[in-house]
């Protein structure tokens, strides 16, 4: 039953709204790669730069899309004119919740991976590519190879979490703003932000108190050292999976509880 | 045992009491018309039967066991408001219910499409009001389900139409199931029932089999619910 309802799932949140996107993103990336190539005059410089803000442009609206598609779809089906049939489907709450946190994580993967790629595409040259090279060469002489890897694999994971938590967040305050009979959404929207807001406090707040050094091994040795940058990077890691923990396991125990739908 | 159960409900909205103590047994075979003015609570009746809306007290029971997966298995539920993916065409609607509900019977629901004038390669967004409820009519009489909870069948639709609705829903449903009909047309559906509910101001007001009532009262379910519930 999870795999019916996660199929159904995706197809919502992974439709032909974000193809389009994918599609116009693709389109612009290859205009400014063409561009960048070629560009020998005035004219052109400024058909680049009028390019990397469209490109950046779509980049932003495709994650704020696919956020937006990942919440709405999570109103429309849990709460709304949809819900009369999403509970009445033999299938468990947990089962339901799952399914569509499966398909929103999924969804957002492959719009970061996108993203990615086009910008590889974009930007990777020659030049940029040096200059992606010297700056590992100075993490690899500072630390080693392995950390270098670790540190640069890490940096990834910070970002997907941080982008998963963001997710989990606005799941959260949806679920947890439609318990009450009034004013649900705006409710849902403050839940949302505050706890967002509260877990990003909490993060640097952390990282901050137990990366004391940090500054000093900065300024001395243009790197921070490997015990103050494994403690950072672990601890991050850590608080962005308790939080990203916390807001599932507590979504499903109020979605447990029993809906009212509108 | 009772096909339905429900023991000493309450349910309120902001201290605003809905439904107040509502006991009710519902029994195999039957057709019962639930029944009330508008805001009487017949609606939140059924979607708690439906796990639509939480219960501050009591119990609902589906053959002795807690409303969850196995009644949602067996109750085929129709609500009052249209409730399908409109990016859905309605070959995927259908193919979605047969995915999920073991009791759907893909061969009938193509029938009644036929017989009710609907294309199956239609997309549900540029069907109207009244051909999505059809649909939706077409989806809960497929299904061989035990109990069928119809919330407000007949609303919005003209005369002629109800008729044809009514004939769907009695030539289709499973032979033994029962089914809850819940109205305001009551002249429209009387011919039909078995027994009868009087639902007012969240209470129970009456529960009786309706040639019973008829014998008793000397007169029709619909000017028996007229003089009780007169403003």
């Amino acid at each position: 039953m999870l795999t019916k309802l996660f199929k159904n799932d995706f197809a919502w949140i992974f439709n032909k709204a974000m193809w389009i996107y994918y599609l116009v993103l693709i389109l612009v990336t290859i205009s400014v790669k063409i561009v960048e190539n070629v560009k020998q005059n005035l004219f052109l410089v400024m058909v680049d730069k009028v390019l990397v803000g469209i490109f950046i442009s779509c980049c932003i609206s495709i994650l704020i899309t696919c956020f937006m598609r990942i919440w709405v779809r999570f109103i429309t089906n849990l709460y709304k004119d949809e819900s009369y049939l999403t509970h009445t489907l033999p299938v468990t709450k947990n089962q339901i919740f799952n399914a569509k946190v499966l398909a929103s994580i999924i969804t957002l993967i492959i719009s970061l991976l996108v993203i990615v790629a086009c910008v590889a595409f974009a930007y990777l040259n020659e030049n940029t590519f040096e200059e992606l090279r010297v700056m590992y060469d100075s993490l690899v002489h500072a630390y080693n190879g392995v950390i270098a890897v670790i540190f640069v694999i890490g940096l990834v994971l910070l970002i997907i979490l941080e982008m998963i938590n963001l997710m989990m967040a606005g799941i959260f305050g949806i679920i947890a703003g439609h318990r009450s009979n009034n004013y649900r959404m705006i409710k849902s929207i403050f839940i949302g932000i505050a706890c967002y807001f509260a877990v990003a406090i909490i993060i640097v707040s952390t990282v901050n108190i137990i990366s004391e050094n940090l500054l000093n091994e900065v300024v001395t040795n243009g790197f921070p050292g490997i015990k103050t940058l494994s403690t950072m990077g672990l601890t991050s890691l850590a608080l962005y999976i308790i939080s990203i923990l916390f807001f599932y396991f507590n979504s499903k125990r109020i979605l447990n509880k029993g809906v009212n739908v509108e | 045992m009772n096909l339905l159960e429900i023991k000493h409900l309450n349910k309120s909205f902001d201290n605003k009491t809905i439904l107040d103590d509502i006991n009710l047994k519902i029994s195999k075979g039957k057709i019962i018309g639930l029944l009330g003015k508008n805001g009487a609570g017949k609606s939140t009746l059924i979607k708690i039967i439906n796990d639509l809306l939480t219960i501050d007290s009591g119990e609902v029971l589906f053959k002795g066991k807690k409303i969850g997966v196995y009644s949602k298995e067996n109750i085929a539920f129709l609500p009052e408001r249209t409730y399908l993916d409109k990016s859905m065409k309605v070959e995927a609607v259908i193919n979605f219910f047969s995915d999920f509900y073991k009791d759907f019977n893909k061969e009938k629901a193509y029938e009644l499409l036929e017989k009710l004038d609907l294309d199956k390669k239609q997309r549900i967004t540029k069907m109207s009001k009244g051909m999505q409820e059809k649909l939706q009519l077409i989806l809960v009489m497929s299904r061989e389900a035990d109990l069928y909870i119809l919330d407000e069948p007949l609303s919005g639709v003209d005369p002629a139409t109800r008729d044809y609705i009514l004939d769907t829903i009695l030539s289709n449903f499973k032979e033994g199931a029962s089914i809850i009909i819940s109205t305001h047309l009551i002249s429209d559906i009387e011919r039909i029932l078995d027994e009868v509910i009087f639902i007012d101001k969240g209470k129970i007001v009456l529960q009786s089999e309706a040639d019973a009532l008829r014998n008793k009262e000397k007169s029709s379910i619909d000017e028996i619910f007229r003089r009780m519930f007169k403003c």
